[in-house]
């Protein structure tokens, strides 16, 4: 009865038309920047996060949220089409989507990506508005050794998945370590800062990210000179001819089901993105296939299972964010900074603080995922039209925004220095094979790591038992060590499952 | 890539080694329990952990001769002057903002993009194209979303 209230309050506040101009705009947004090759959703939140400052923070949320769920969608289009992922969490769509649009079969997999999108919201917001309420209440008995422990925990799953771990360890750890820039909360001592007021207070989160997701990535492409437009696939946009037929549905009822609770709960760990998931949900439907060997060679399942579970990813992320204030993957982290700007502090006291605003966030996400259903299908056409806007217009108008963004988090120009330092490390890090997320993980959970750790050690008087003493610390523990392991077993078993994958572009994956 | 990993784990251990020493400067403990040097001295200790672990793994490939060849899209600064001009610019425009305004820094910057990204397209259509695209970009920003940017010396 108790979700049922919050579900009606939710939708009292979300059914202004304030709030549903601003989901549909966040929706259509992050679906043209999932279509578009260059900027992902991290990077395209970070650029417009310091223009919402003076907005409504639940019309702010709701559309930052639409650009995460909306590109995930969006991504999808050109992993058909072009066999090109717009995002990372479409990689594993080209296995098999690419294949039905070069059998003509290419809006059949468009139709059933959305279907399985619009099913994967749903039921998303469904789990977390069911989640939310109960895991924070549960949240609240934490105590700083906990918390310590559990973004530890938050910390390695980020670390593990997707690529070397150890290079990972290291972003994290300057994460941590940049985070550490500024003067010490507790003792008012300058750290780092060498004598500059303007490190006094810490770098900010939007130029940091913005340098390191955004400028590296122009500045690699604009190196390696790819500025012309891709040949793609001929489909038709004819509504009917995207819809799939019986058959297709019958054979997609088991992965979007799969996909869409699976890809939930798979999410609601932190540290593991949409694109682990759509990797997981794709070895799981070939796992349950009767057909595995026609997985690769256009197979609906293979685009229904991976385009559900992506989306669904993406919902169950904010799981950790609003419930325990961690967030789970670079994108979360970013929006967990936007709420902490509109004054609202992510974790287990949203829900009794403000749930007028948490209840209708959850409720734009619903309304969003309706949207994306009823604007993607017959604006297809128009995406693919936006695949030929020429590149060259559109990186420099790209570079405007940029420095608009840097520029107004402060109104210090010294922001764009830092851009531009952020963007040569960014570039440095992405060839060396240095992934550049677990960084934005470390930079902004590293005041809180290192405050609950303080705290911890000041009650446990300097004794290191603190961490290990109450049974949740040690299931944490236990979870720790599993974490450390798994990514050796998820690499064999990737390695075994996908060899065509490592054609596609896998270096940022969980961006 | 061995050579590479061997070259950033150096780096890392060096940010270790001063980050480290600095930490032991501010103190590590204090009055009431752990001080403002304590995390960042765990960390740097991590940090050089870290750098080692991928440094060895580096060391035994490159003396076995199994090191993988870096990709081509991974080769380092194959365009120098492209990465120059591209992070350049945005130094250019920290240090013209608040004097030239942002329609004149923002113009010289897209400017740069466009040309880096297209060198046939002729200079004048590049400024032309980037000083129509930094007016739009000023009006959206300043009047509709309220963005407060530096005019400079233009009367906007």
């Amino acid at each position: 009865m108790m979700v049922f209230d919050n579900l009606l309050m939710g939708f009292g506040h979300a059914l202004t038309p304030e709030i549903l101009l601003y989901t549909g705009l966040g929706t259509i947004l992050g679906t043209a920047i999932g279509v578009l090759p260059g900027l992902g959703p991290s990077a395209t939140i970070g650029l417009l996060l310091p223009i919402t400052f003076g907005m409504n923070p639940l019309a702010a949320m709701a559309m930052l949220c639409g650009i995460y769920y909306g590109a995930q969608y969006g991504g999808s289009t050109t992993s058909i089409l072009l066999n090109m992922p717009g995002e990372s969490a479409s990689v594993v769509t080209c296995l098999d989507g690419h294949q039905m649009a070069k059998k003509g079969r290419g809006g059949q997999a468009l139709g059933i990506a959305a279907i399985g999108s619009f099913a994967a919201g749903i039921v998303g917001t469904f789990l977390l508005l069911m989640l939310g309420e109960p895991l924070s209440r549960a949240a609240m008995a934490f105590g700083p050794a906990e918390y310590t422990i559990l973004m530890a925990l938050g910390l390695c799953m980020a670390t593990s998945f997707g690529g070397h771990q150890v290079k990972a360890v290291i972003m994290c750890i300057l994460g941590l370590l940049i985070g550490t820039i500024g003067t010490d909360s507790f003792s008012g001592v300058n750290r780092f800062t060498f004598d500059t007021s303007y490190l006094q207070m810490g770098l900010d989160l939007v130029p940091v990210l913005m340098g390191l997701f955004a400028m590296s990535e122009i500045v690699s492409e604009i190196e390696q000179g790819i500025m012309t437009n891709p040949e793609m696939l001929a489909v038709s946009t004819k509504l009917r001819n995207l819809l799939p037929n019986l058959d297709d549905l019958k054979q997609s009822f088991g992965p979007i089901l799969r996909g869409s609770v699976g890809g939930f709960l798979i999410a609601v760990l932190p540290g593991i993105g949409a694109t682990a998931t759509s990797f997981m949900s794709y070895a799981l439907e070939r796992k349950v296939s009767k057909h595995p060997e026609k997985f690769g060679t256009g197979t609906i399942e293979g685009v229904a299972g991976p385009e559900t579970a992506n989306n669904a990813a993406s919902i169950g992320a904010m799981v950790p964010l609003f419930t325990l204030g961690i967030p789970g993957t670079a994108t979360a982290a970013i929006l967990a900074g936007g709420m902490m700007m509109y004054g609202l502090i992510p974790g287990p006291l949203l829900f009794r603080d403000h749930p007028d605003f948490i209840y209708g966030l959850i409720c734009t996400m619903f309304l969003g995922n309706v949207m994306l259903v009823l604007l993607n299908l017959p604006l297809i056409s128009l995406w693919i039209k936006m695949l030929k806007i020429p590149l060259h217009f559109l990186y420099p108008v790209v570079i405007g925004i940029i420095i608009v963004g840097g520029y107004s988090v402060n109104f210090d120009p010294l922001d764009l220095v830092v851009i531009g330092v952020f963007g040569l490390f960014g570039y440095l890090a992405d060839k060396s094979g240095f992934p550049t997320a677990p960084l934005i993980l470390g930079f902004f959970l590293g005041p809180a790591v290192e405050a609950n750790i303080r705290k911890a050690l000041i009650v446990g008087r300097g004794d290191m038992m603190i961490f290990f003493q109450r049974p949740i610390s040690l299931v944490l523990m236990t979870l720790i060590v599993l974490v450390l392991v798994g990514p050796t077993v998820v690499g064999y078993i990737r390695r075994k499952m996908f060899p065509s994958a490592a054609a596609v572009n896998l270096r940022d994956v969980e961006r | 890539m061995a050579k590479r990993d061997i070259t950033a784990g150096f780096l890392f251990i060096l940010l270790g080694l001063f980050v480290g020493s600095m930490s032991l400067k501010l103190g590590y403990m204090s009055e009431y329990g752990p001080g403002p040097g304590f995390m960042p001295f765990w960390l740097a200790v991590i940090l050089i952990g870290c750098s080692i672990a991928i440094i060895i793994p580096a060391f035994k490939s490159l003396r076995q001769g199994t090191s993988e060849p870096v990709a081509k899209d991974l080769l380092l600064f194959t365009n120098p002057f492209a990465v120059f001009v591209a992070l350049g610019s945005l130094f250019l425009v920290a240090l013209l903002l608040e004097s030239a305004g942002f329609v004149i820094a923002a113009a010289i910057a897209i400017t740069l993009y466009t040309r880096l990204v297209k060198p046939d397209y002729h200079w004048i259509r590049s400024a032309a194209f980037g000083l129509v695209s930094s007016i739009i970009i000023y009006g959206l920003f300043n009047y509709v979303l309220g963005v407060n940017l530096p005019r400079g010396v233009l009367p906007l």
